[in-house]
């Protein structure tokens, strides 16, 4: 610990930041949590105690939106990491199209979540170009967005066809970062590719995979855009997620129903991630 | 330490973050929201009025140059074009400048987002809104330009929307009229019916054989019905009011008050029922989820299906999408038990708004544009650019005589028996309501379970919206 008259810059040179930081996150998430407690229209707000809380819970919809915001998240975060570290270790084997591979895969990320679901709405409709490829080799058409069976899938795979890009960007950072002399020096003593990689490659990468896996739980639990543009959360309520459960109710104009449900998507992402988090963290502290 | 830090300060944005949004896709507004607070009988004023169309008085000296107007509404389409030909039309007399923020086509998000406005005084200079309880939000009193002092607003605009648009009391004016009124019912492919040897059923027991004779001898869908779209899910059970309200005018009112249930009331339940006859019976798209309100006019117009449920903005979609069949298609109020009672559900036209907060240096300009847009010259620059669907509730305002047959054929059911839809009198709905209707057009809930769930879906709008009794 350096002494404080060694700082290179003084604290309050963080003053105006913290500040702006203040103003923009940290009053409105505690005035979140008071107009959570309150019957609210944006002018006058009634408090009500914990009702919102009950009332939220008491919905319909709220149970399929927990388990269904649960499920997206996890799922399409482990298929991002799976996938994305695959990617990763083929882009950095030293192809020839590494360079190029690594835009291509990118790509997806630089459109808007709206965008790739209206792609993906015109790929999915029934008379779309994958039913045409089922049609072509023999199967029946699937109704991919509108059968209850297959909605939140669809919404999956195009979460995950536009979230891999950012993964894999990450884990190949983390791979170059890797010194080549360790998989040298293991390749000379005879280590297979498949060891290398899980003796070397992967314990290495722990910090990147962390933070891949930090990301995209929050990402996923907070999904909402992509999913509202796809489906709506329908058909009926089986792509219904918490953002879009949210969003119906700011839509009808309760604010204090609807900020309700944001501090318990806030609290589930606490819960969900700090756990995640600390244990990753530790495994990654044993490991090096 | 830094780690956690960092973690916690990523969680606190996801608060603020996971209510952000983008635009929603709905092609056509939510039919649910134009609402008002009072039952109307007689929106088609101007179809009978006479032909003196009020000319805007050029001998007064509007020379705006250099004021700027900022004005937001949220029609797009042919209709969006014909505003945008009448704000042209206006910038050409006198010289101010416009300029045009598109809102979200969706109706509960422009609400949403003049209601945030409205709250931090930052309306724009002219906006569109709904009417009645949806204007209310936007705190009226305070937030809106009261019009009854201008001399031309009781002359032009049709007293029957000056009721929906004045507070309690009547003596403030908030609005005039933006488009013109809507009317729900059944629209038809006369070509078909002809074909078939149809008559045009006056029950909901003819309809159906109807729907038989149409599925067993073509192959054609005998209700194309555009799900997908959150208007198109609601019309057939929101127009189902007519009934209710034709058996008991007060049932919004007493709603509202908690003094009946929904499901007490068989008429209002066979909305619920009809939806699931054609679901049951097999009368209705393969795959209704995925038709859009374009498709079901497209396939309305080729006769590809024979009848579906909507409002005669329907046919400013055909005349667009197939315009030489605008003429096949004939319009039918919803049937319902008996032949001797049948009638419309309609939609008064959105309205514009001037924010009483204007700057004093655009106010003149602003009144002007609102007084232009009022008479005959601004519906001649509207008509040029479309064919409207229905009345502007201006007086002194004739319709082209372009208006396709199935928008006269419902104007004169206007005429003859109509009501506002029920929204219109009663603000209670639930933000699951569309949801709740695709579930019940597919078969997911039984008409007892939907209604069921409607009932606890409005419980929560109701006591988030502070009415009494709930």
């Amino acid at each position: 610990m350096k002494n404080r008259n060694q700082r290179t810059y003084p604290l309050w040179m963080a003053a105006p930041g913290m500040l702006i930081y203040v103003v923009v996150f940290i009053i409105p998430t505690f005035a979140s949590f008071y107009f959570s407690m309150t019957i609210w229209n944006l002018k006058d707000a009634t408090f009500i105690g914990l009702d919102n809380f009950i009332t939220f819970f008491t919905m319909t919809n709220t149970r399929t939106a927990l388990i269904n915001t649960a499920v997206f998240a996890l799922v399409t975060c482990l298929v991002k990491l799976v996938l994305g570290l695959a990617l990763a270790v083929y882009v950095c084997s030293g192809i020839r199209s590494g360079n190029y591979l690594k835009i291509v895969i990118f790509f997806p990320y630089l459109l808007g979540n709206v965008v790739v679901a209206l792609a993906f709405r015109a790929l999915l409709e029934p008379a779309g170009v994958v039913n045409q490829f089922l049609n072509a080799m023999g199967f029946d058409a699937i109704r991919w967005l509108t059968d209850k069976h297959y909605a939140l899938a669809s919404c999956m795979i195009a979460d995950i066809w536009k979230g891999i890009g950012t993964v894999t960007i990450i884990l190949i950072a983390g791979i170059c970062a890797i010194p080549k002399s360790y998989t040298e020096a293991a390749a000379i003593d005879g280590a297979s590719p498949w060891n290398i990689f899980r003796k070397i490659t992967l314990p290495l990468l722990m910090p990147s995979i962390n933070t891949v896996l930090t990301l995209c739980l929050i990402g996923g639990l907070r999904s909402y855009d992509l999913i509202q543009a796809l489906t709506g959360g329908g058909p009926g309520y089986s792509s219904e997620v918490l953002g879009t459960a949210v969003y119906k109710l700011f839509a009808r104009g309760s604010y204090g129903l609807a900020t309700a449900g944001n501090v318990i998507l806030f609290i589930a992402v606490a819960l969900i991630v700090f756990p995640v988090n600390s244990f990753i963290a530790k495994r990654e502290a044993e490991i090096s | 330490m830094k780690k956690k830090l960092a973690l916690a300060l990523a969680l606190s944005c996801t608060l603020g973050l996971a209510a952000c949004g983008s635009p929603g896709t709905s092609s056509s507004a939510d039919p649910g929201t134009e609402s008002s607070s009072s039952v109307s009988q007689e929106p088609a004023g101007s179809l009978a009025a006479s032909s003196d169309s009020v000319q805007f008085e050029e001998d007064q000296e509007w020379n705006f140059e250099g004021v700027t107007l900022n004005i937001a509404h949220s029609t797009t389409g042919e209709v969006g074009d014909a505003l945008q030909a009448q704000l042209d039309a206006f910038s050409e007399l006198t010289g101010c400048k416009i300029k045009v923020e598109l809102l979200s086509s969706n109706s509960e998000e422009s609400v949403y987002t003049l209601e945030v406005r409205a709250a931090t005084g930052n309306l724009p200079d002219l906006f569109q809104s709904s009417i009645g309880a949806q204007l209310d939000k936007l705190d009226p009193a305070a937030n809106i330009y009261d019009l009854s002092g201008q001399d031309w607003i009781r002359e032009n605009v049709a007293s029957s929307y000056l009721d929906l648009v004045s507070d309690a009391d009547g003596k403030a004016v908030y609005c005039i009229p933006l488009t013109t009124s809507n009317v729900a019912g059944c629209f038809y492919n006369r070509k078909v019916y002809e074909e078939l040897n149809l008559e045009i059923p006056t029950t909901w027991e003819e309809f159906l054989d109807n729907c038989e004779t149409i599925k067993t001898s073509m192959d054609k869908v005998p209700v194309v019905t555009p799900y997908s779209d959150g208007a198109g899910s609601q019309i057939l059970f929101l127009s189902q009011y007519y009934y209710v309200w034709n058996e008991d005018p007060g049932f919004a009112e007493k709603y509202t008050n908690r003094e009946v249930e929904l499901h007490d009331s068989e008429t209002f339940m066979r909305g619920l029922r009809k939806l699931n006859d054609l679901y049951t019976k097999g009368y209705q798209s393969d795959d209704p989820l995925a038709v859009s309100f374009e498709k079901s006019a497209i396939d309305l117009a080729n006769g590809d299906a024979v009848m579906t449920f909507s409002r005669t903005n329907i046919m400013s979609t055909i005349s667009n999408v197939a315009p030489d069949k605008a003429g096949d298609i004939g319009f039918f109020p919803l049937p319902d038990t008996s032949s001797e009672v049948r009638g419309v559900a309609t939609w008064m036209p959105v309205a514009w708004c001037m924010s009483k907060n204007i700057a004093p240096e655009k106010e003149a300009c602003a009144l002007a544009l609102m007084e232009y847009l009022t008479t005959g010259e601004a519906i001649d620059a509207y008509c040029q650019v479309t064919t409207p669907t229905g009345a502007f509730m201006l007086n002194n305002v004739t319709l082209p005589d372009t208006i396709s047959d199935a928008a006269r054929e419902a104007q004169e059911w206007v005429a003859k028996s109509s009501t506002s839809v029920m929204e219109y009198s009663c603000n209670i709905k639930g933000s699951n309501m569309v949801t709740i209707l695709q579930m019940a057009e597919t078969g997911e809930y039984t008409p007892e379970e939907a209604i069921a769930e409607i009932e606890k879906d409005n419980t929560i709008d109701a006591q988030q919206k502070g009415v009494a009794g709930w």
